[in-house]
């Protein structure tokens, strides 16, 4: 079984915001809410980069270890997952998530009503798969249709690649051999507890 | 630290001392969140709506407030009262000794996530999940909102000379006038989890692992990689950092050197708040107990602390699912509220009137009595659509089976604890 990953290559990230705007497009996100986002450091000046951000599916995912009511959960393909009919919107995840990923509606105070909303890794939720009420909970199941996330499918520079990890990280070791320069896969230390040795 | 310099540390610290035989603080039942420790009071806020005034020493509640509705998700002292904000986006000006706040904002959209009081006490600083920033005058109640970041606000605190600092989900440290016009705006290397303002520099926590002292300019001095999980709340004393993780460590370091001090064990989750004078260090966490530790050696100072109540569980599938309810509700007997009523002996009692609980205005107009059908059919269709307005997050159990299995829990539960109130056992 893969263990699926996201890595941001942060030297070809351009902030065209595509990855941010397909997500939302894709699963109907609400107002107030974006699973994604691009952040950039360093704004204007020498070192500048843009990375883009979402949950990374962490191993050891803080944002599970915190939850006081369990609603994560990790798929065989390592990704990680939350069940909103558990969910009680405490915002304790959003403390622990080195990413900023989980979210709130913004119409409401979401300790009293909201629940949490974060990237699935375009793999839906604990209803069946492709089911009309995973897809309004989650929004859409594309793998399981065979596909990958569409933020990194959409990708113009290529920058956010989605997939096997093992295969990824072989990617983006190539580019930086190729390229001779590599300011590191932004955010896999943190997820993943390891760095892409070049 | 020069020989003069320890000197004095040890003279300041054998003044601070803690009291002989301190306790910990027993008062809050669900995760604690927010403290702040003043000249002679702890004021702790919670995942149960409470917020908690403490006597430092005896560590007895002087007062307690259920005013926000929701969690209290920042707390401060001023001079001659404190402050209080939540998750119902206000905040709360006391007086000591009054039963009501001398006045609160209006509620907001948004929830508060930090908040801090200016050195003069004339200011307060209210950074919110919708990014903005709010500054309060205390003299005229006048309020002025800054749209200060793009993501959430997970820090503020107020410099010696007034000035604001601000650092948010946008990975951006600001610093703004005492009336609100931007001075700085600098990039900051990762997620911040919160600020604490020690001589004049802003010690910064992230997500991964690091505590960050960043110059008034947004300048990044010292770091120190403690952890590689997230740090999640820091304070400051004059004599000390502290700052603990997601897996219960706590750290005491150095402010000039971010040199460690004292490293340990707090609790076995969370570290959700921490407090620092210049001998002991309080945490919050998940358990609800508010602890004291020696700022030095890291010792507990809490002594000995009665067995919490303990909770009916057995093997079967509605114990499972209740695992969810517990963070709200208890089973025991008596005035146990947490965020929501105790369910002890639930069925056959109308809605809105469990002992001791105060209930929205909305749940208290509803006529629902709670047997085991109304308690299924409300966890069928949710309790937006059952008991619309409450304060109850909105929770469905799908399988009619688990339903099923959830009332018998509550019903089972409840025999038990009669039957060993009965035997006394």
């Amino acid at each position: 079984m893969a263990r699926m990953k996201f890595l941001c290559d942060a030297d070809r990230c351009i902030e065209c915001n595509a990855c941010v705007t397909a997500c939302k497009n894709e699963h109907e996100v609400p107002w107030g809410i974006n699973r994604r986002r691009v952040v950039t450091i360093n704004d204007g000046l020498p070192g500048e980069r843009s990375v883009s951000m979402a949950c990374m599916h962490c191993t050891d995912a803080p944002c599970a270890s915190v939850c006081p009511v369990d609603c994560f959960y990790t798929t065989d393909d390592a990704v990680v997952l939350h069940n909103k009919d558990t969910c009680i919107g405490c915002g304790y995840c959003s403390y622990a998530c080195p990413f900023g990923a989980p979210q709130y509606p913004q119409t409401a105070n979401f300790g009293t009503r909201g629940k949490m909303d974060k990237c699935t890794y375009c793999s839906g939720g604990p209803e069946p798969d492709m089911s009309q009420a995973e897809y309004v909970k989650y929004g859409a199941n594309r793998l399981a249709e065979g596909k990958l996330p569409l933020c990194a499918e959409m990708c113009s520079t290529k920058a956010l690649l989605a997939g096997d990890g093992d295969i990824i990280a072989e990617i983006y070791r190539e580019r930086v051999v190729t390229r001779g320069y590599g300011s590191g896969a932004w955010g896999w230390r943190d997820a993943y507890g390891e760095t892409v040795t070049v | 630290m020069g020989r003069r310099a320890a000197l004095s540390a040890l003279i300041v610290a054998a003044c601070l001392s803690s009291p002989v035989g301190a306790q910990d603080f027993l008062g809050h039942s669900g995760p604690v969140g927010a403290l702040a420790v003043g000249q002679d009071m702890l004021l702790s806020g919670g995942f149960d709506t409470r917020a908690i005034l403490w006597s430092l020493d005896e560590a007895r509640a002087l007062y307690v407030s259920r005013f926000h509705d929701g969690t209290v998700t920042a707390v401060a002292h001023l001079d001659d009262g404190f402050v209080t904000a939540g998750q119902d986006g206000r905040i709360a000006v006391w007086d000591r000794g009054q039963a009501a706040p001398r006045f609160a904002t209006p509620r907001g959209t948004s929830p508060v996530a930090s908040l801090a009081v200016a050195g003069d006490g004339s200011r307060i600083a209210a950074g919110f999940f919708d990014g903005t920033v709010q500054v309060l005058a205390l003299a005229d109640q006048s309020i002025v909102t800054v749209p200060a970041h793009s993501d959430r606000v997970t820090g503020v605190g107020f410099l010696p000379d007034g000035q604001i600092v601000s650092v948010g989900g946008d990975l951006r440290f600001l610093r703004w006038s005492p009336d609100g016009e931007l001075r700085a705006n600098a990039g900051l290397p990762g997620l911040p989890n919160g600020l604490a303002i020690s001589q004049n520099r802003a010690a910064i926590i992230f997500a991964d692992g690091a505590l960050r002292v960043f110059s008034a300019d947004g300048a990044q001095l010292p770091e120190r990689f403690l952890t590689d999980r997230p740090l999640v709340s820091v304070g400051a004393s004059g004599a000390h950092i502290v700052t603990g993780a997601i897996d219960g460590t706590v750290w005491t370091l150095a402010p000039k050197d971010l040199g460690i001090t004292a490293m340990f064990r707090a609790a076995d989750g969370p570290i959700w708040a921490v407090a620092a004078d210049g001998a002991q260090v309080f945490t919050g966490s998940a358990d609800g107990i508010v602890r004291r530790w020696d700022a030095l050696t890291g010792d507990p100072l809490g002594g000995e602390r009665p067995d919490a109540p303990e909770e009916y569980t057995d093997a079967s599938r509605g114990a499972e699912i209740w695992r969810a309810c517990a963070v709200c509700h208890s089973l025991q007997p008596g005035d146990h509220s947490r965020a929501g009523p105790s369910l002890h002996g639930v069925f056959g009692r109308r809605i809105g009137t469990a002992e001791g609980f105060d209930y929205s205005p909305a749940l208290q107009a509803l006529n629902i009595v709670w047997t085991p059908e109304t308690v299924a059919e409300l966890f069928e269709v949710g309790p937006e659509a059952y008991t619309p307005g409450s304060r109850m997050p909105e929770q469905r159990v799908a399988d009619p089976a688990d339903r099923q299995a959830l009332v018998e829990f509550i019903a089972r539960a409840t025999a038990h604890m009669d039957a060993q109130a009965a035997t006394g056992n």
